[in-house]
């Protein structure tokens, strides 16, 4: 209860600097009612005029109109909003100050000794809707370091970190200055070098056991290693080997970066050998989809690199060919997830965006959305805590005014641990940006009007969910043919002057803050 | 190589004066001022007033009709002047020869130690004292994670043993903001990671001594030298001067050095948009943020002149100095320093506190330095107005009850 008042108190002051705007009453209640919205839960169908209770930070309900607020819950009044789960970064190294050391193989580092809280990136997050990043180190290293689940808001990583200690990073493919046979040899030896350390602790370990104990006889070297695993106690581990220790134990997961598909046979083998099947993530880049089916044989889920287009020129014609990765994912049953993108300027930094390419490439608007929340949470392993509104789960909701992935939608509110984290109506930034933002609302208000008419066709679509995904997709990619349109234009020409006006400007604006 | 008898005569006349300087500390004075700004736990200003000095001591403060002049006192009557405490520089750098700054050996270098290198009565030291500061921490650079111990000496003239009043003074902690030029650039993930190890050591090691002194460890735990002398800083005997700037810096010093650590720190430079640490800095009350040399802060994100002394303030923060980081700044611009902040924003009277009984608070050195209180070092200077306004001149410095500075005689600035 006090570390929770003391998060208000400092989400407050947070709030105060970042945004130079007073929060004058921020929601000091530990009991958040959020009503009359229409929620997305992700996992399950749509509600209505719905209701989300939440106490302590954490969801305890969601039910439709006639859930009772308990007497002493903060009513906020959500009608005419959508409400969604906070969007979840599977993956991203911007909240560092250097996305890698210049070491080669640092596996004792955290990124909780680089995060800074008060990067333009953690501020843009939340007002883009993520709640939820998962900061972890770049893909220019041999083993990088650990990494963790941070919300974007916070004085500190300690107020941030809701999970430390989530995956340690590796890098199949080489480094900067490298070659793939240096990358793998390092690679190598680092492991070579642990299992040797790791047996030695273990037959030491045992011995020392035997000796203090009549139970335990004395074995040869080979059954001391094996029964010696077990010994192995938190205080023997030293820093060059813990985290590896965490790896092979299942404490970390083993997040492996493949810069090509030549790289991608290594590193499935690599997942196999040392045992991290079901906790182990390819990071994609370059034309590492293209080996698609042995990614599906294995089974690994990948995050994608956040220029969802792969672009390739023939040799001979010239002629460029391009292929949206997302699609060969899909086609193969590869299950993926998004990163923003780390530049300030391109759309690819808002993971709506990103997710509603996915619609405009035949995906359904269900799955869309549950690719950059749930299924990121998923991949990222903290499922049980986020990327949905359901009971039990990290109260991290957006108010959205409109559909997420129509770009005329604006993020109105963020909840984080059901903490008013972000308003629009106080985001100085983005009221000095844009001071007409008067008639953006009036133009929201006319939007939310076909939203409503369109969540009845969602629930449907939403029924059929999971047995029949065509069909879903197929309902899917008609009901955002009107999104989709101005975001094809958006997406290949952002600086060409907009041709129809509002929705337009919203959009590119959207894009460049 | 060999003594001549001629050296032999050199050095004894030389120590006669050395004795016969002792003897004028020993004499009694009576400083009769127009105002007296003495920072003693009252903050009294007294107008018209008296402060006597017996043994480099300071033993009455008053108004000048309260006080008695001691028979055979040397008075010095100035009724214009102002009479200030002697400033204390939190983060200087031309204690020594400056050759002798910094060892770029490792990222952390912990066993070394300013005190070799210290120059008393050197060019700078005179110009200091000129300007009013009378006592200063010389530290290593910022070029590593770790570059060693600070020396507190005064400026005053005198062999290193006459000068120094402190050493080891504190430990010098650059987090970032200049080692990521370290051999191929680190970055702060293994800086940090690297300053704490070597941090745990250090610890692990005290608590071990700690142990066997006690009783409760019965073999002896190894000595090292290297160690040793980070045990005042575990006691809390001792502080760290934290080479710290940058929101992302500043926070890790709060929550690493003073927090995880649990070490008196001080926050030197503490620029750019660090002052949004305000609440963090708060909580921990034995935190002093000692601001400079940089006095303003352009925000990009907002696209405003910001000082970040007014900041640090209007955060909240009380315990707030300012300093030089001399040679950045010359030593003997402490003042200007002050007076920066005070045109970005800051409160002149505040400004003087932060160069006197702040920094000699955030060293521990508050029952030395940094007030005019009966019992304390007669460390002080007579200005000809507020020193925070760069018209008034230093027109005589004291340390130690003894006359170093008299513009009078020679003017310096």
């Amino acid at each position: 209860m006090s570390t929770l008042t003391h998060k208000f108190l400092t989400l407050g002051i947070t709030l105060l600097l970042f945004f130079q705007q007073g929060v004058a009453e921020a929601q000091s209640s530990p009991k958040v009612a959020l009503t009359g919205g229409k929620i997305l839960t992700v996992s399950g169908a749509p509600v209505v005029d719905g209701t989300i209770l939440i106490e302590n930070g954490i969801i305890q309900a969601v039910g439709g109109a006639d859930m009772a607020v308990p007497y002493d819950a903060m009513e906020v009044d959500c009608s005419g909003m959508i409400l969604a789960p906070g969007l979840v970064d599977a993956h991203n190294p911007a909240g560092l100050d250097i996305p890698n050391e210049n070491l080669s193989v640092a596996p004792f580092v955290d990124v909780y000794d680089a995060i800074d809280p008060s990067r333009f990136f953690f501020e843009n997050s939340l007002r883009n809707g993520i709640s939820t990043v998962h900061v972890m180190q770049g893909n220019n290293c041999v083993v990088g370091g650990v990494s963790r689940i941070v919300h974007p808001i916070g004085l500190s990583p300690d107020e941030m970190t809701r999970l430390p200690g989530i995956a340690l990073k590796m890098s199949v493919s080489p480094k900067g200055g490298y070659d793939r046979l240096r990358q793998r040899a390092e690679l190598r030896g680092v492991f070579s070098e642990f299992d040797r350390w790791h047996e030695n602790l273990a037959e030491t370990r045992y011995e020392q056991e035997a000796e203090n104990s009549d139970d335990l006889d004395s074995l040869p070297p080979a059954e001391a290693r094996e029964k010696g695993k077990s010994m192995i106690r938190e205080e023997d581990l030293d820093d060059r080997h813990r985290h590896l220790a965490y790896l092979d134990g299942g404490k970390l997961g083993a997040w492996i970066h493949c810069g090509a598909a030549t790289d991608v046979a290594p590193a499935i083998a690599m997942i196999a050998d040392r045992g991290w099947t079901g906790r182990a993530v390819l990071v994609l880049s370059g034309d590492a989809h293209l080996a698609a089916a042995e990614i599906a044989a294995a089974k690994v889920p990948v995050v994608l690199d956040s220029d969802l287009i792969h672009r390739e020129r023939d040799a001979i014609t010239g002629e460029v060919e391009e292929t949206f990765i997302p699609e060969v994912m899909r086609q193969n049953r590869i299950r993926f997830a998004l990163q923003a993108g780390r530049s300030n300027v391109m759309p690819e930094n808002l993971l709506t965006y990103q997710a509603a390419r996915l619609v405009r490439n035949g995906m359904s608007q269900e799955q869309a959305l549950r690719t950059i929340t749930l299924g990121a949470a998923e991949i990222c392993g903290v499922a049980e805590q986020y990327g949905s509104i359901d009971k039990g789960k990290v109260a991290n909701i957006v108010m959205w005014t409109g559909n997420p992935l129509e770009m005329t939608s604006w993020v109105q509110k963020v909840w984080i641990e059901g903490i008013l984290a972000y308003d629009r109506e106080m985001d100085a930034r983005l009221q000095r940006l844009f001071p007409e933002m008067e008639e953006e609302e009036s133009s929201d208000e006319s939007k939310e009007m076909e939203e409503t008419s369109e969540g009845a066709s969602g629930e449907e679509a939403q029924g059929e969910e999971g047995s029949t995904e065509e069909g879903a997709g197929a309902k899917g990619s008609e009901e955002t043919e009107e999104a989709a349109e101005p975001l094809k234009k958006d997406g290949k020409s952002e600086e060409k002057p907009a041709p129809s006006p509002a929705p337009e400007t919203d959009s590119a604006s959207k894009g460049g803050l | 190589m060999r003594i001549s008898a001629n050296q032999w005569i050199f050095s004894l006349a030389f120590l006669f004066l050395v004795c016969l300087s002792a003897d004028a500390t020993a004499e009694t004075l009576a400083f009769k001022v127009g105002k007296v700004v003495t920072f003693d736990t009252e903050e009294r200003v007294i107008n018209n007033a008296t402060v006597i000095v017996e043994n480099g001591k300071i033993t009455a403060v008053g108004k000048s009709k309260e006080i008695m002049i001691p028979p055979g006192a040397k008075v010095f009557e100035h009724k214009n002047l102002w009479l200030v405490p002697g400033f204390v520089e939190c983060h200087n750098h031309t204690g020594g020869g400056s050759p002798d700054l910094h060892d770029y050996v490792y990222l952390t270098n912990p066993g070394l130690r300013t005190l070799e290198s210290i120059v008393p009565d050197n060019p700078e030291m005179i110009r200091a004292r000129a300007g009013g500061v009378t006592t200063v921490l010389t530290i290593p650079g910022s070029g590593n994670n770790m570059s060693g111990f600070g020396t507190i000496m005064k400026t005053s003239e005198g062999t290193v043993a006459e000068s120094v009043i402190k050493a080891p003074g504190s430990l010098k902690i650059a987090q970032a903001g200049n080692p990521e030029r370290y051999f191929y650039g680190v970055g702060r993930s293994f800086m940090n990671f690297n300053t704490r190890q070597t941090l745990r050591k250090a610890r692990d090691y005290h608590l071990a001594r700690t142990e066997w002194e006690e009783g409760r460890l019965e073999v002896e735990p190894a000595f090292n030298l290297n160690w040793e002398e980070f045990r005042p800083l575990f006691r809390r005997e001792t502080v760290a001067s934290v080479h710290t700037q940058i929101y992302q810096v500043l926070m890790t010093t709060v929550k690493m050095v003073a927090g995880e650590f649990n070490i008196r720190t001080v926050l030197d430079h503490s620029t750019f948009d660090a002052w949004k640490v305000a609440p963090l800095v708060n909580a921990d009350e034995s935190i002093y943020t000692i601001n400079g040399p940089r006095q303003l802060h352009y925000d990009r994100t907002q696209r405003r002149l910001m000082g970040n002394a007014a900041r640090w303030w209007q955060g909240g923060v009380r315990k707030l100095g300012i300093n030089t980081d001399s040679p950045v700044v010359p030593q003997e611009e402490l003042a200007y320093q002050a007076s920066m902040a005070c045109y970005y924003g800051w409160k002149p009277y505040e400004a003087l506190k932060g160069i006197t009984k702040i920094p000699a608070e955030a060293l521990m050195m508050d029952h030395r330095l940094g007030s005019i209180t009966v019992g304390l070092d007669a460390d002080f200077c007579l200005w000809t107005g507020d020193p925070i306004d760069p018209r008034s001149s230093c027109e005589m410095t004291v340390i130690d009850g003894e006359v170093t500075y008299e513009a009078s005689e020679k003017r310096v600035f």
